[in-house]
């Protein structure tokens, strides 16, 4: 009995030193800096409903400690260099600091010594973030892939599911890429993303069922590749691609992705119809993307005529990568005729030596997002490449500079509330990209961008993969990886084209 | 001491000197290289990597093959891991001492399935290869020899314990490898798992009842032990050149020029095409790439054991690429060949390289705090912090000053090798014009030659013969411009452009001579090179008129 008593005060013991807070140090020195952290969470502004902010203390620190000042109370964290919130904590924490600040005092030691920190706030935001967010995560490889998913990630939790894993069908020469996943107004039950390769063909939920399609037609140049939803119709608007890839012999942007065509159709989905939205000569058009009305599409285009007959385009296209530059384009649509007019430039990036990629526009229809830089369309391996904003009733842009670095910025995207912005950036390292969010407010300022928190906060620097395209979603996707996989062995329906 | 001479453990024995033979003596190097192209980090998301990809036994697997690392002991704990498991399967199986060496037949097939992989080392993405296996059989075995202990009736009878230890053996893990990729595969090495799997059986039937004499059945298993060394010796891939080709590399990455140019001098038969680009490369650092032609610079395809399509570019193309400081295209084989098999040691030390000579210092940090997470290559991260930490380190490192020279020419331009990395460096160097030093001048100059580009080769010698005439021509750009006098569209007259030694001159018409002669005998090119190699084998004549296979892979 006395043993079973002895045993159970250690295990209790155990349990509360293993959930206890640590204490801070009484004698730690006093420095007028910020400590180092990763990721970097000093002088943020986040959702109410985000999960804890871990975070790495970089100091060359045996030991750290971080206090937590909320307006209802402190609580301390830290298990060796590494300060840990506890989730439910946080959950209060947030709630009572809606709106308000939670100060944060890093305490570290260094060579024996405790040192105290310029403490810092973390801003917590009324507005709240959509609770998903997907990618696809891939090695930020040239050719060669292998093991890529498209993955969801509550933001609430650190929970992360594949939606679908190319590995579950086949590898090597059966082996699939899976990219361009687009969601219909943030939702899931109208979604898709492609498959190429062994058993290619777009992957479509409609209305909730799987259907797998071709929509390759002998009218148009390729399948359809970037995609945009209509937000009221059953309409997605593909861009058309001839791509091919090549490779810098010295340049840090390493590689370049370059379309030698590229078009715009739309398709219907009721009729499993395809159309041509643009095919203009000496037009390279590509990244569609519809306004929230869905009375306008906007798209980029790249003025580019090839001029010498005697070497092939894709050779003449190498030469000449530095010269395609990309406009913003928007164009009217009727959704009753299913037609589009009025095409009008509606900014000319070209003219300022520059190339604009990737729009999205706010979910208020009053801001357009794009990523710029000195050349091309694939500014993901662009290191120039940032964040624009351009207002579209005045038609002005600036750069986003709250959200940029000096390294490659790109894939901007809203949350449904527009509250948020979400952003792909390689700041980390220059070679992986990692999503990063920052808070867009009522008076259309921008605030400093924060990488999308993990649980281990060295996790990106051990993770080896890119996450590409990140969206948000309001509910996850609910179609399995299994179902998706099922489908994908059957054959594609072929879509047909309209004249 | 009638305990010791048991038979079973005999067997033990031999089968222990077996494995010792044919793994640290014979494949000290390919142990070596087990762990190079393998991956163990002490961190959670690999663990939860690995096991979400390939499963729990690959993440086991992939900690054990680290051990090769000395290859003496990552073979002993293997040999261990057998050892045990033949002595647990022998005791469930309540094998009679004369008949025990039945119960050696799966580590004989797992020491198969590790020495008969040869190429596909390169190829196959099964982390923790070496080991996972023979790991999940070991479990498996003391799972079923605990059953074995227990059960009662039915549950002892042998078969019931084949059958027991199969469904374990599966239920656990232990699954078929694949060899395939792309269009190539190769069943024959999934035989040796098979076997191994399937080797429940034979120790499930009765010998005991079988009457028959003692030396008869002593005769037998005698043969059967036999059998199994010589099954070991067939199919252990033991073709010198891929040997070779692991030592040089591994004495390249550890810039042991000295190393790689005796390997390459050591090599009785044709060297194969990494050979050749291997020994160039450490010529070309050593300083002695104008000696070109004097080491067999005869490459071959390697002796693949199969259909595989061995690249160079697949093997080692950031190791090449970098060596030839193209860095972009180091970069990207080590990431391309990471995607395709397996992120691994050395592929993390090649990226870590590429991002210091890219000044890409955040990334060269990462990759170096993943090497940190490795048991054995640790040292090497923080031996290389430094290179990232304090500049000047960097700048005074072998490598640094080896590589520099041949940065330095600033012309960025888009292409793709299209996976012939050799192809395109011959290219790139002898396409280039202006070099910007007297290394690069060299590389280009003897890229020529070894493409057999005389013309090329040409356009830089001119300049390089004005500059360099009164300090002495190296030998292999006399023999060449000599050569090219002699032809009768030649744009060159010997004696009036350039003054080279006579001695080569003559040498030169005697081989012309030589060579004419046997034309005009009839014999054909390939027996004409056989006569003249052991006179001129080492002149770029010889090479230019007899080396006519060059095949890239």
């Amino acid at each position: 009995m006395k043993l079973r008593n002895i045993l159970s005060a250690c295990a209790i013991a155990l349990i509360i030193a293993a959930c206890g807070h640590p204490s801070v140090p009484t004698d730690a020195k006093q420095e007028s800096r910020l400590p180092k952290i990763y990721p970097d969470y000093t002088e943020v502004t986040i959702p109410c409903n985000i999960c804890p902010l871990n975070f790495a203390v970089q100091e060359g620190a045996t030991e750290a400690v971080a206090r937590l000042t909320y307006p209802g109370g402190e609580l301390t964290y830290g298990e060796d260099c590494n300060i840990l919130i506890d989730e439910s904590e946080w959950k209060d924490m947030l709630e009572a600091s809606k709106g308000k600040s939670i100060k944060v005092d890093v305490f570290a030691k260094v060579n024996g010594s405790w040192i105290a920190y310029k403490p810092f706030n973390i801003n917590v935001a009324e507005d709240p973030i959509d609770q998903y967010i997907s990618y696809r995560l891939i090695q930020p490889s040239y050719v060669a892939y292998e093991q890529l998913s498209i993955s969801q990630r509550d933001l609430t939790s650190f929970e992360e599911k594949d939606i679908y894993n190319n590995m579950s069908v086949g590898t090597e020469k059966d082996g699939q890429c899976i990219n361009c996943h687009s969601y219909k107004n943030y939702k899931t039950d109208n979604m898709l993303f492609h498959m190429r390769q062994a058993l290619g063909g777009t992957m479509l939920v409609s209305n909730g069922e799987v259907k797998k399609i071709d929509l390759k037609t002998e009218q148009t140049i390729s399948a359809g590749v970037y995609p945009a939803w209509h937000p009221t119709e059953n309409l997605i608007a593909f861009s058309t691609n001839k791509t091919g890839q090549s490779f810098h012999t010295k340049d840090l942007n390493k590689i370049e992705v370059q379309d030698t065509y590229s078009d715009l159709i739309l398709y219907d989905v009721d009729k499993n119809e395809v159309s041509i939205i643009s095919e203009l000569d000496d037009e390279l058009e590509v990244f569609p993307t519809w306004s929230p009305d869905g009375k306008k599409l906007y798209f980029c285009s790249a003025h580019f005529e090839y001029l010498n007959d005697s070497i092939e385009t894709e050779t003449e296209m190498i030469q000449r990568y530095r010269e395609v530059q990309y406009d913003i384009y928007a164009a009217d649509f009727d959704a009753k005729t299913k037609t589009f007019s009025n095409m009008e430039k509606i900014y000319d990036a070209a003219a300022i030596g520059k190339s604009a990629t990737l729009p999205r526009i706010s979910p208020d229809g009053k801001y357009l997002l794009f990523a710029q830089a000195n050349y091309g369309c694939f500014h993901v391996w662009h290191n120039d490449a940032d964040i624009f904003i351009l207002d579209l009733n005045t038609k002005e842009a600036k750069n986003l500079k709250e959200v940029n670095s000096d390294r490659s910025e790109s894939y901007p995207t809203w949350s449904s509330n527009g509250r948020w912005i979400m952003v792909d950036s390689r700041r980390d390292d220059g070679n992986y990209t990692r999503p990063f969010i920052a808070y867009f407010d009522k008076n259309g300022k921008a605030h400093k961008a924060f990488e999308v928190p993990q649980k281990d906060p060295n996790f990106y620097t051990y993770f080896l993969r890119s996450y590409n395209r990140p969206e948000f979603m309001i509910e996850p996707v609910k179609v399995t990886p299994q179902e998706f996989a099922k489908k994908a062995k059957e054959d594609a329906i072929k879509a047909s084209f309209a004249n | 001491m009638h305990n010791i001479l048991k038979i079973k453990h005999i067997n033990a024995f031999a089968f222990i000197l077996l494995a010792v033979f044919f793994l640290p003596i014979a494949n000290a190097d390919l142990l070596y290289t087990w762990q190079e192209y393998g991956l163990f980090m002490s961190t959670s998301s690999f663990m939860a990597e690995t096991v979400s990809n390939y499963g729990l036994w690959a993440w086991i697997g992939s900690y054990l093959t680290q051990f090769f690392y000395y290859p003496w002991l990552g073979s002993g704990m293997l040999i261990a891991m057998w050892i045990i498991s033949y002595y647990l399967i022998a005791s469930a199986f309540k094998m009679q001492d004369e008949w025990s060496p039945i119960a050696l037949i799966p580590f004989v097939s797992l020491l198969i399935s590790v020495v008969q992989v040869g190429y596909w080392i390169y190829y196959i993405n099964t982390p923790g290869y070496c080991f996972s296996f023979s790991a999940c059989y070991l479990i498996a075995a003391l799972i079923t020899w605990g059953v074995s202990k227990i059960g009662k009736g039915f549950i002892k009878r042998r078969l019931t314990i084949a059958a027991v230890f199969i469904g374990i053996l599966f239920t656990i893990g232990y699954r078929i490898p694949s060899f395939s990729r792309s269009e190539y595969s190769d069943f024959s090495l999934c035989i040796p798992f098979i076997v191994a799997a399937a080797s429940p059986v034979f120790l499930a039937i009765p010998y005991e009842k079988v009457k028959l004499s003692m030396p008869l059945r002593t005769g037998i298993m005698s043969g059967v032990f036999a059998l199994m060394c010589m099954a070991t010796a067939m199919l252990n891939f033991s073709n010198s050149n891929f040997h070779s080709e692991m030592k040089m590399y591994k004495a390249l990455d550890e810039s042991r020029y000295e190393d790689v140019l005796k390997e390459a001098q050591s090599i009785k038969g044709e060297p194969s095409n990494m050979m050749v680009v291997y020994k160039n490369i450490a010529l070309l650092h050593t300083g002695k790439l104008t000696d070109i032609f004097k080491v067999n610079n005869c490459g071959i395809q390697p002796a693949a054991n199969d259909s595989l399509n061995v690249r160079i570019a697949h093997i080692s193309g950031e190791m090449v690429y970098y060596q030839f400081g193209q860095i972009n295209f180091a970069y990207r084989w080590g990431v391309e060949n990471g995607v395709k098999r397996g992120m691994t040691n050395t592929r993390l030390k090649m990226l870590f390289r590429c991002a210091v000579f890219n000044k890409e210092f955040d990334l060269a940090h990462k990759y170096l705090t993943l090497l940190k997470k490795t048991t054995f290559h640790k040292d090497w991260a923080k031996e290389h912090e430094n290179w990232i930490m304090r500049g000047s380190d960097f700048f005074s490192s072998v490598e640094y000053e080896n590589i520099y020279p041949l940065l330095d020419e600033d012309i960025n331009y888009l292409d793709d090798d299209q996976s012939f990395c050799e192809k395109w460096i011959l290219d790139h160097f002898s396409d280039l014009v202006h070099p910007t030093s007297s290394k690069l001048e060299e590389l280009i100059m003897c890229t020529a030659l070894w493409t057999e580009d005389e013309y090329s080769f040409l356009v830089h010698f001119y300049d390089y013969y004005n500059r360099h005439k009164n300090e002495g021509i190296p030998l292999v750009y006399q023999e060449a411009v000599i050569m090219l006098a002699s032809n009768e569209d030649s744009p060159i007259t010997l004696g009036k452009d350039f003054r080279f030694d006579p001695i080569i001159v003559e040498r030169f018409n005697n081989f012309a001579a030589e060579y004419q002669s046997y034309t005009q005998k009839g014999m054909e090119d390939k027996e004409i090179g056989k006569k003249l190699k052991p006179m001129f084998g080492d002149t770029y004549w010889w090479y230019y008129y007899f080396y006519t296979d060059f095949m890239i892979y």
